[in-house]
């Protein structure tokens, strides 16, 4: 079972992505900001992080950047899930190293086929 | 001596021998006497070698030949002897015939060379009638005799030449001395012949002295000397003596000048001159003649050390006579000098009346601007000079063309005749003549010149000087003097009037010209103060408004600004006039260049009403925005200046900005929840919370069907205020509108088509020769699909759209046409306003933001296209826009 971080501010928002992606049978673990998220990943191991931008302590980009620069998640597909979709704001995420940006209001099951894809792609 | 020394010591001699060998050298030390010396040497070789006869001859070098000192008895003839006397002058040494052959008898002869500096200078010639008679001893004594003759002809010849030096050096000091003393030239000259006649002991002395390229005999003593003067030759003729010499340089002789072919011209008075001795006085460029010397007793007269002396002597000659004439040129100098400082004194006194009394007229003149008065004055001035007895000024009257009579005056009778008018025509009389040819005259007696009209009122008047006035090279009247007597005037006193009429000329002018401005300034003046009045109320509505005025001439440069202009831009208004409008660049950095630099663009092309009429910007400045609305001005065609009218903006801007920055916040704000909304409506359609009834499906499907329209909402505000804060930029390419409008029709008209279950018939009408856009292809995409949406939107089922484009000049045109409800006339200019919605209770279901065609002509403008609408109510509406094609460069 693929395992997956999501880091994400607003609990609503973050029980509602665990909830889609557990039903879509991928094995989700929360953080509620990105330096929880960094050091999660750095101490276990995770096919997917998926982060949002705006969060405390450390923002979805600065978060990004960390992982990539660690050895043991340098690899790991990243995807940005945000409310801010300007065009400054999608490129700031892509530069940090994210595979996607995917910009909220999202409908669920069409995340869960954008994981699936992502990891098949990984898989290949 | 030393020469006679060896040989004594030689031949090892007898006691004879050497007691003749060493009284004959007694003899050469004793004295000088060659002649004697000569004898001895003679008569003792004849006496030791027992000759019967012989000769000791010296060389003469006019004869060219031997000529014999002494002689005793006879020698064979000459056509026996000569081959021996040649061999022996060859060879230098002796040669001995001991058997020679006298036709009947057998002889001997001896024949003893004299040498001097390895030249033969003398022979001793012993004969015998004896063959066999001259043995060895004889020919080693004759030999050291020989040795002794040699030595007493160079003791003779230095003493004689020693003596002759002393003899002319002593004389030479004497004559320098005596020439150099004489400064008068003809003096110098004739002393210099004379003492030549002395110095080099000839009977003739001449001197030439060098005029141009001729030789011209001025001065002479002794030998025909009343017939050399004035003789003349070119300088350049090589055949005569003097010529020659003055030609080369150097000092000339001919010892044989009669038979000499170097120099065959002679002149008369050079008969019976038998040698000619020629030396320049000077050199080259300063060559002043030729001394020549001439001897009419002997040939051979001169010798090089004669040419040596003269030219010495030819030298101190040249130097006194350049002494003589520096004198004589200085002296003459000095003279001529005097009498031209006497002259020049004479001159400048006569120059400075004169040119203080042109001053008097000129001051006085120019202190008067009234007419009258200058024209009486200048009368009196000029009579100051040439006391005339009557006189008048005529001036051409400029309207008529006439002459009138201003001024004039009778002697004793000042003040003048009063101002009439003669009427008489300018090309009459005296006057008509001096205007037409322009010249001052003196008319020395009135009854014999044709141009003088005599009437009964002038009769008594003899002599008239006229002067023409002259001014700005026109001439303006005639200044006359008169007077009762015949030859009254002088030619000088004509010269300064005319100096004088000039002057009064331009005081007459000047007068003129000042009436002239006088009356123009009046008339000036009553127009400004008009003028003055409405500028006034022109200024005063002008600085009232809120609006900055800036007025521009027809080169750039700003001619008017209003108190709000300077208030808006920061400037004081007052120094924005007369300031070229690029040097404003500064103020407003990018955004001001356009505005400049169409005002200049304007002033520097020649601009023709009809071609864009205003340029409308906004200007940024550090903490205010500033619109400006730029419009060209024109007077009868013709380009004249430009009108920017500015509007401070700041406020607008802010609003504006603050707006759109509260809409970026609150789309993003409005995003969260709606996340939350959607997202678990639809987890809970997947059945995440367990099986759903349909109707609970229905109704979840709502919540995300609404859910999505609000973040389209939410997606056009954003889009809207970006474009509008101007945060959008676009990536403009060249772009192929066929595949972008096959792409929108294809994939998204007909993906909506299939998705409502809503059948309409597209058509699109692409022209196959369309050229590329220069646009960025998402943007028209999205231009597209807002327009398509609306189409398919307000167009009912089995309805019509079509979409065609085509190229129209350097725009491609795109038509989206529907056959839908329409828009009323007075809905047409407001569908491209936010938010608005055309009130339509038959389209009360169609969704929409009514955000999107405002989105759509934002982003057509920016492409610098246009967009319109036209539609009929219950028909249809077409949108069309347009986009600008890449251009070809």
């Amino acid at each position: 079972m693929e395992r997956i971080l999501i880091a994400e501010d607003e609990p609503d928002i973050r029980e509602l992505i665990r909830l889609a992606l557990q039903f879509n049978g991928f094995e989700v673990i929360s953080a509620s900001d990105g330096a929880e998220a960094v050091e999660l990943a750095s101490n276990n191991s995770f096919d997917l992080i998926m982060l949002d931008v705006r969060m405390p302590r450390l923002t979805g980009y600065e978060a990004c950047r960390q992982l990539r620069e660690m050895e043991a998640t340098k690899e790991i597909p990243i995807i940005f899930l945000s409310a801010k979709g300007q065009e400054a704001e999608v490129d700031e995420g892509l530069e940090a190293g994210a595979d996607r940006y995917i910009l909220k209001p999202f409908a669920p099951f069409e995340l869960a086929n954008e994981i699936k894809q992502i990891l098949a792609e990984r898989g290949t | 001596m030393l020469q006679s020394e060896l040989t004594i010591e030689t031949p090892a001699p007898g006691i004879t021998q050497f007691d003749g060998l060493s009284r004959i050298a007694r003899q050469l030390a004793a004295g000088f006497n060659l002649d004697n010396t000569l004898k001895s040497i003679f008569v003792e070789a004849m006496a030791f070698s027992r000759a019967d006869g012989g000769n000791i001859s010296l060389y003469s070098e006019s004869k060219d030949n031997f000529v014999p000192n002494h002689s005793v008895g006879g020698i064979p003839p000459e056509t026996i002897i000569a081959p021996i006397i040649r061999e022996a002058i060859d060879n230098q040494a002796p040669v001995i015939h001991k058997r020679l052959d006298l036709g009947r008898q057998l002889g001997s002869i001896l024949v003893t060379p004299i040498i001097n500096d390895g030249f033969v200078s003398g022979l001793i010639t012993l004969y015998s009638r004896k063959p066999y008679q001259f043995g060895e001893p004889g020919t080693n004594y004759v030999a050291a005799l020989a040795d002794l003759a040699s030595a007493a002809i160079v003791n003779a010849q230095l003493y004689r030449d020693t003596l002759q030096r002393e003899r002319f050096y002593a004389s030479l000091g004497r004559v320098t001395l005596a020439i150099n003393a004489t400064v008068n030239l003809p003096t110098l000259l004739t002393l210099v012949c004379k003492e030549s006649l002395e110095l080099f002991d000839v009977d003739g002395a001449f001197i030439w002295q060098k005029e141009d390229d001729k030789l011209i005999g001025i001065a002479a003593e002794g030998h025909a000397r009343d017939d050399f003067i004035g003789t003349r030759v070119r300088c350049s003729d090589d055949k005569n003596l003097a010529a020659t010499a003055a030609n080369k340089g150097y000092g000339v002789y001919s010892n044989n000048i009669e038979q000499d072919q170097r120099f065959i011209r002679h002149f008369p008075w050079q008969a019976r001159v038998k040698a000619s001795l020629a030396i320049p006085l000077g050199k080259d460029e300063e060559l002043l003649g030729v001394l020549q010397l001439v001897d009419t007793s002997r040939n051979g007269r001169f010798g090089f050390s004669d040419v040596e002396q003269a030219t010495y002597f030819g030298a101190q000659v040249a130097i006194a006579i350049q002494n003589a004439q520096l004198l004589t040129d200085m002296s003459e100098l000095n003279e001529q000098l005097d009498l031209r400082v006497a002259e020049r004194t004479h001159a400048l006194g006569e120059e400075r009346d004169r040119v203080q009394y042109l001053l008097r007229v000129t001051s006085e003149l120019a202190a008067s601007l009234d007419q009258d008065r200058v024209l009486v004055r200048a009368l009196e001035l000029v009579n100051e000079i040439v006391n005339a007895t009557h006189g008048s000024i005529l001036l051409v009257d400029t309207m008529t063309g006439e002459l009138i009579y201003p001024a004039a005056f009778e002697t004793h009778k000042l003040p003048p005749l009063p101002r009439v008018d003669l009427g008489i025509k300018p090309e009459e009389g005296l006057a008509g003549w001096i205007i037409k040819y322009r010249s001052a005259i003196i008319i020395d007696d009135t009854s014999n010149d044709d141009r003088w009209i005599a009437q009964p009122e002038n009769s008594e008047l003899k002599s008239v000087m006229a002067v023409p006035l002259i001014a700005n090279d026109e001439v303006i009247g005639v200044l006359t003097l008169f007077h009762r007597e015949s030859h009254a005037f002088t030619q000088e006193q004509l010269e300064l009037v005319e100096a004088a009429a000039s002057q009064v000329a331009n005081a007459i002018s000047n007068s003129h010209l000042y009436i002239l401005i006088r009356d123009q300034a009046e008339r000036l003046g009553n127009m400004l103060r008009e003028e003055h009045l409405e500028a006034a109320k022109n200024q005063a509505i002008l600085e009232s408004i809120a609006d900055g005025v800036l007025v521009t001439d027809a080169t750039g440069t700003v001619i008017l600004a209003n108190l709000s202009a300077g208030q808006i831009l920061e400037i004081p208004h007052d120094q924005l006039n007369g300031k070229p409008v690029n040097e404003l660049l500064g103020l407003y950095a990018a955004t001001g260049e356009n505005w400049i630099h169409t005002v200049e663009e304007w002033a520097h092309s020649t601009r023709r009403e009809g071609q864009p009429q205003f340029l409308a910007e906004r200007l940024t400045m550090e903490d205010k925005f500033v619109s400006v609305r730029l419009s060209p001005v024109f007077a009868s065609g013709q380009f004249i200046g430009t009108v920017s009218i500015f509007r401070d903006v700041t406020q607008a801007v802010e609003v504006d900005r603050m707006k759109s920055e509260f809409v970026s916040t609150v789309s993003h704000e409005l995003r969260t929840p709606m996340t939350s909304i959607k997202g678990y409506a639809e987890l809970m359609i997947m059945g995440a919370a367990g099986e759903m009834s349909d109707a609970q499906k229905q109704y979840l499907d709502v919540i995300v069907g609404n859910a999505d329209r609000m973040s389209e909402l939410i997606n056009d505000l954003l889009d809207i205020s970006r474009i509008e804060s101007g945060k959008t930029t676009l990536e403009l390419q060249p772009v192929n509108l066929s595949q972008i409008v096959a792409q929108v029709v294809g994939e998204h008209l007909q993906g909506l088509i299939s998705h409502e279950d809503k059948p309409i018939q597209v058509s699109t009408e692409i022209s196959p020769t369309l050229p590329m856009v220069n646009a960025d292809p998402d943007r028209v995409t999205q231009i597209l699909t807002n327009l398509l949406d609306n189409a398919f939107q307000y167009t009912p089922t089995n309805g019509k759209i079509s979409v065609t484009t085509r190229a129209n000049g350097s725009f491609v045109t795109i038509s989206v046409s529907d056959t839908g409800v329409g828009i009323s006339q007075e809905n047409q200019a407001k569908v491209f306003d936010r938010f608005f919605r055309v009130e339509n209770s038959e389209i009360q279901q169609v969704p929409g933001t009514g955000l999107g065609l405002a989105i759509v002509r934002s982003l057509v403008e920016m492409h610098g296209g246009t967009i319109d609408v036209e539609s009929t109510l219950g028909q249809g509406s077409t949108f069309t826009f347009t986009l600008p094609c890449v251009s070809e460069n």
